[in-house]
């Protein structure tokens, strides 16, 4: 299991200004009520799981990478064994439009 | 700044797929870095070469990205780049002209192994083999 970085007691806390809209505000606020956290603790909290999301999909993105890269076998199609027979290959297919 | 979106022509496609150097090295940058974008001429035309094994990891890379399919957009505006060059003595072909607006319409840059072949200067083409790493 992940834990949520960024967002322990130990690390030190710095004072930052950002802007939001009236009805976020508001929703953030009412969230954050509700579940007995500040303002504060609630954006901290919101930023590390954004943070840790986006890392998680850059890992899937990753593994799709390493699984498509190299996913054609060549021994199957000679016509595309160099950028030459590939080219040609494309523009053939593209000729039979006109 | 978001990372610019690059559309990969058909043959960037099968080189980049069947592991050809620089061109994997660069479309796995743009997979991880979520900038890729898919004409639907493009995948019709990778399929259509593809074995059913390859189909199906083809299909597998497809789904986080958007597929601009040849909607009215993009064929008016392949209609125009054909008409266009051709009063300018230059004869495209048409799945040229509606990959290049597919690329327009997403403001994508589009990355080939034959550049020759877009003369078009409303886009923006990549020229990969003189930026190998």
């Amino acid at each position: 299991m992940r834990t949520i970085p960024y967002a322990t007691d130990e690390d030190e806390t710095v004072r930052t200004q950002i802007t939001l809209t009236t009805s976020l505000k508001k929703a953030i606020e009412e969230k954050a009520t509700k579940s007995g956290q500040s303002l504060s603790e609630y954006l901290r909290r919101a930023a590390s799981l954004s943070i840790l999301l986006d890392e998680q999909e850059r890992e899937n993105l990753t593994e799709l990478a390493q699984i498509a890269i190299g996913s054609v076998d060549l021994k199957n199609h000679p016509q595309w064994s160099n950028k030459t027979k590939v080219t040609r290959w494309v523009k053939t297919m593209r000729s039979e439009w006109q | 700044m978001a990372m610019k979106l690059v559309l990969p022509d058909t043959n960037i496609l099968i080189l980049a797929l069947s592991n050809q150097k620089p061109y994997s090295s660069f479309l796995s940058s743009w997979i991880i870095d979520k900038q890729l974008i898919f004409s639907s001429v493009v995948v019709a035309e990778f399929l259509s070469g593809a074995t059913d094994e390859e189909e199906k990891v083809f299909l597998s890379l497809l789904k986080p990205f958007p597929i601009i399919p040849v909607d009215l957009t993009v064929a008016q505006l392949g209609a125009y780049y054909r008409k266009k060059y051709l009063t300018q003595k230059t004869k495209l072909m048409l799945p040229d002209c509606l990959i290049a607006a597919s690329c327009k319409v997403t403001k994508a840059a589009l990355a080939t192994a034959d550049p020759k072949d877009f003369p078009i200067k409303e886009i923006e083409v990549l020229h990969l083999d003189s930026k190998v790493t």
